[in-house]
C-alpha cells in the first residue's frame, strides 16, 4: 500500500483515468467507482487532466462562425454582390451560430458576436473584399443582426436541448447556411443594378467668383488635412497629372493603392466645370462606380460666391436604406474637404 | 431553494439538486474539496492543512473581490466518504465576528442511479445595521450563484460521463468506500 500523500502536487486532483473518480486521499487500489486499478506512484495509472476545460464551450462554435462566416460571406459576395443577403442576413446566421454553438453567458455571447464580426470584416478587407470604409460600415450594420441572431441562437439551443432530436448537433447549422445560399442564389436572379446616386454639397465662400473659379480643385489637389472618415476610411490620393483647361482634357489622379481617370465634359468660366471619371481602378471598386461630377458657381454678391459640388455614381451596395446613409455622409465629407481646401485658396492674401 | 434570516441574525441556507447519477459517481467528483468549497465567488484561493481533505484540517481561505482581500480561516468539520463534508468559514478576528458560516454538502442516494445533493449554509448575520431583507437579498445572491455553479459543475460530469458511454449507475465496488470522521486513507 502506498501513503496518500504520495500523490505528486498538482494544480489538479488525480482522478481515474475510466471514471473521473477524485482520487486524491485514497491509498492505492481500486477506484471506488469503477474499480480500475490505480497507484500514487505509478502516474500512468491516473490522471491530473481536467474533465473538460472551459475553451471547449466556446471556441469551436466560435471558430466555426469566423471560418463559415468567411466562407459564407466569399460565397454570397461572389454569388450575389452586396444586397440583402451579404448586409443582414448573413451577419443574422453567423450570430446564430455563435449562439447556438456556444455555451457562455450573455455578456460573452455579446463579447464573442462581436469578435466574430470585427474577425470576418477584417478578413474580408484583408482579402481585398471590401474596403477600408465599406468594412468599417459594414462591421457596424451587421453588430444588430448578428446580436439578434446570437440570441436566436442561444433560444434555439435551449429549445432543442429538451427535444430528443438526434442532429441538432449540426443539422440546424446546415439548414441555415444551406437557406442563406438558396438566398444569394435568389437575389442574384433577381437583383436589377441600383438607381444612379446623386449628392450635392453647396457652401457659401467670401470671395469673389474670378478668384473662387481660380481657387478650383480636386480632391487629390487639396493639401490641409482631410476629416479622419476620409483618412482611414478611404484611398489616399497622391498627387495628379493632366489637365483641367479644356474641354477634353484628361486629369488623372493617383491613389495609394490606385487611381481614377477624369475628362472634362463641360468648361464654363466662373460658371461650370463638369467632368466624367472614365476610369477606376482599385477605388471602391466594390461599393460604387464613380460616374461623374461638376462644380457649378453662382455668385452672391460681389464677394461672395455660391459653390455647388456635385457627384453622381452608381452604388453597389444594398439595401440601398440601409447604405444610403453613410455613402452620403462619405460623399459630403469629401465635398466638404474639397470646398475648404478652395475656401483656403481663395481668401489667402 | 430557501434562504432564511431570522430576527436573531441566524442564517439557514439550502438548496436540493436531484442528479440522475449515482451517489457514488457525485461523491466522486464532490470529493475534489477545493474545487467545490471555492464555488462561493468570494473564495479566491484555499490553503489545506496537509493538502488532503480529512475531518479536523484546519484551511485558509482568501476571500478576494472588487481589488478588496481578506483572509478567513476555517476547519473542515465533517468528512464522511461517500455522504458529504461541511467546513467553517470564520472571521480571523474570532468565531463570532464577520458572518461566520458552515457550508455542507451532502449525497442522499435515490435508487441506483440517481442521487440527491443537499447544499447548506448555516452561519450568524453579524453585521447588525444592514437591515434584515438587505442581508436576505446578498445571502439569496450568493448562495444562489454557489448553487448554479454546483449545478453547473455536476452538468458538466454528466456531459462528460455520456460523451465517454459511461453508465448512469456505478459499476459497484463503492463498498471500498469508507465511512468516518477522519482520513479515507486505508
Amino acid at each position: 500500500m502506498t501513503d496518500p500523500v504520495n500523490f505528486p502536487e498538482s494544480g489538479q486532483p488525480p482522478r481515474c483515468l475510466d471514471c473521473g473518480y477524485i482520487l486524491l486521499g485514497l491509498s492505492a487500489g481500486n477506484c471506488p467507482e469503477c474499480g480500475k486499478f490505480f497507484d500514487p506512484a505509478h502516474p500512468a495509472t491516473w490522471t491530473t487532466k481536467p474533465l473538460f476545460v472551459r475553451w471547449k464551450f466556446w471556441l469551436p462554435g466560435f471558430l466555426l462562425a469566423c471560418g463559415g462566416g468567411t466562407l459564407l460571406y466569399v460565397f454570397l459576395i461572389w454569388v450575389a454582390g452586396w444586397g440583402l443577403a451579404v448586409t443582414l442576413v448573413a451577419p443574422f446566421a453567423i450570430g446564430t451560430v455563435v449562439g447556438y454553438g456556444t455555451t457562455v453567458r450573455p455578456f460573452v455571447l455579446v463579447l464573442l458576436a462581436i469578435g466574430a464580426t470585427i474577425i470576418i470584416i477584417f478578413t474580408l478587407v484583408g482579402m481585398g473584399l471590401a474596403g477600408t470604409f465599406c468594412g468599417l460600415v459594414l462591421a457596424s450594420i451587421t453588430l444588430g443582426p448578428m446580436l439578434v441572431g446570437a440570441a436566436s441562437g442561444a433560444l434555439l439551443r435551449v429549445a432543442l436541448k429538451q427535444t430528443r432530436f438526434q442532429q441538432r448537433g449540426y443539422l440546424p447549422i446546415l439548414i441555415l447556411a444551406i437557406c442563406v445560399g438558396l438566398l444569394g442564389l435568389l437575389e442574384r436572379a433577381i437583383h436589377t443594378p441600383y438607381a444612379i446616386e446623386r449628392v450635392v454639397t453647396s457652401v457659401e465662400i467670401p470671395a469673389p467668383i474670378g478668384r473662387t473659379w481660380n481657387a478650383v480643385m480636386l480632391y487629390e489637389q487639396v493639401h490641409h488635412r482631410p476629416p479622419w472618415l476620409l483618412r482611414f476610411g478611404l484611398p489616399r490620393p497622391l498627387y495628379t497629372r493632366g489637365s483641367m483647361e479644356h474641354v477634353g482634357d484628361v486629369k488623372v489622379c493617383v491613389y495609394t493603392k490606385g487611381r481614377l481617370v477624369k475628362r472634362i465634359t463641360g468648361r464654363v468660366p466662373e460658371r461650370r466645370l463638369a467632368f466624367d471619371v472614365i476610369g477606376q481602378i482599385n477605388i471602391e471598386n466594390h461599393d460604387v462606380r464613380l460616374v461623374d461630377g461638376s462644380f457649378d458657381f453662382a455668385p452672391d454678391g460681389p464677394t461672395q460666391t455660391r459653390i455647388t459640388l456635385t457627384t453622381r455614381y452608381e452604388p453597389k451596395l444594398g439595401p440601398r436604406w440601409v447604405w444610403r446613409p453613410a455613402e452620403r455622409l462619405a460623399v459630403h465629407a469629401l465635398h466638404k474637404h474639397v470646398l475648404e481646401g478652395m475656401r483656403q485658396k481663395a481668401t489667402e492674401p | 431553494m430557501s434562504v432564511r434570516v431570522n430576527r436573531r441574525g441566524v442564517v439557514d441556507c439550502r438548496a436540493t439538486l436531484d442528479i440522475p447519477l449515482s451517489a457514488t459517481s457525485i461523491w466522486g467528483q464532490l470529493r475534489d474539496f477545493r474545487r467545490y468549497a471555492r464555488h462561493d465567488f468570494f473564495h479566491a484561493e484555499m490553503t489545506l492543512d496537509g493538502g488532503i481533505p480529512r475531518a479536523g484540517a484546519a484551511l485558509t481561505l482568501c476571500h478576494r473581490y472588487a481589488g478588496f482581500r481578506v483572509d478567513r480561516v476555517g476547519r473542515i468539520l465533517i468528512w464522511r466518504e461517500g455522504v458529504g463534508y461541511s467546513f467553517s468559514d470564520l472571521s480571523t478576528r474570532g468565531p463570532r465576528a464577520g458572518f461566520p458560516h458552515v457550508l455542507s454538502y451532502r449525497l442522499q442516494p435515490a435508487g441506483q442511479s440517481s442521487c440527491r445533493l443537499h447544499i447548506r449554509v448555516r452561519g450568524l448575520w453579524t453585521a447588525r445595521h444592514v437591515p434584515r431583507w438587505a442581508a436576505w437579498l446578498w445571502l439569496t445572491w450568493v448562495f444562489g450563484h454557489i448553487v448554479r455553479n454546483v449545478r453547473n459543475e455536476l452538468m458538466i460530469f454528466q456531459i462528460w460521463r455520456r460523451q465517454r458511454g459511461l453508465p448512469r449507475a456505478c459499476s459497484g465496488v463503492s463498498d471500498t468506500q469508507t465511512d468516518s470522521g477522519s482520513s479515507p486513507a486505508q
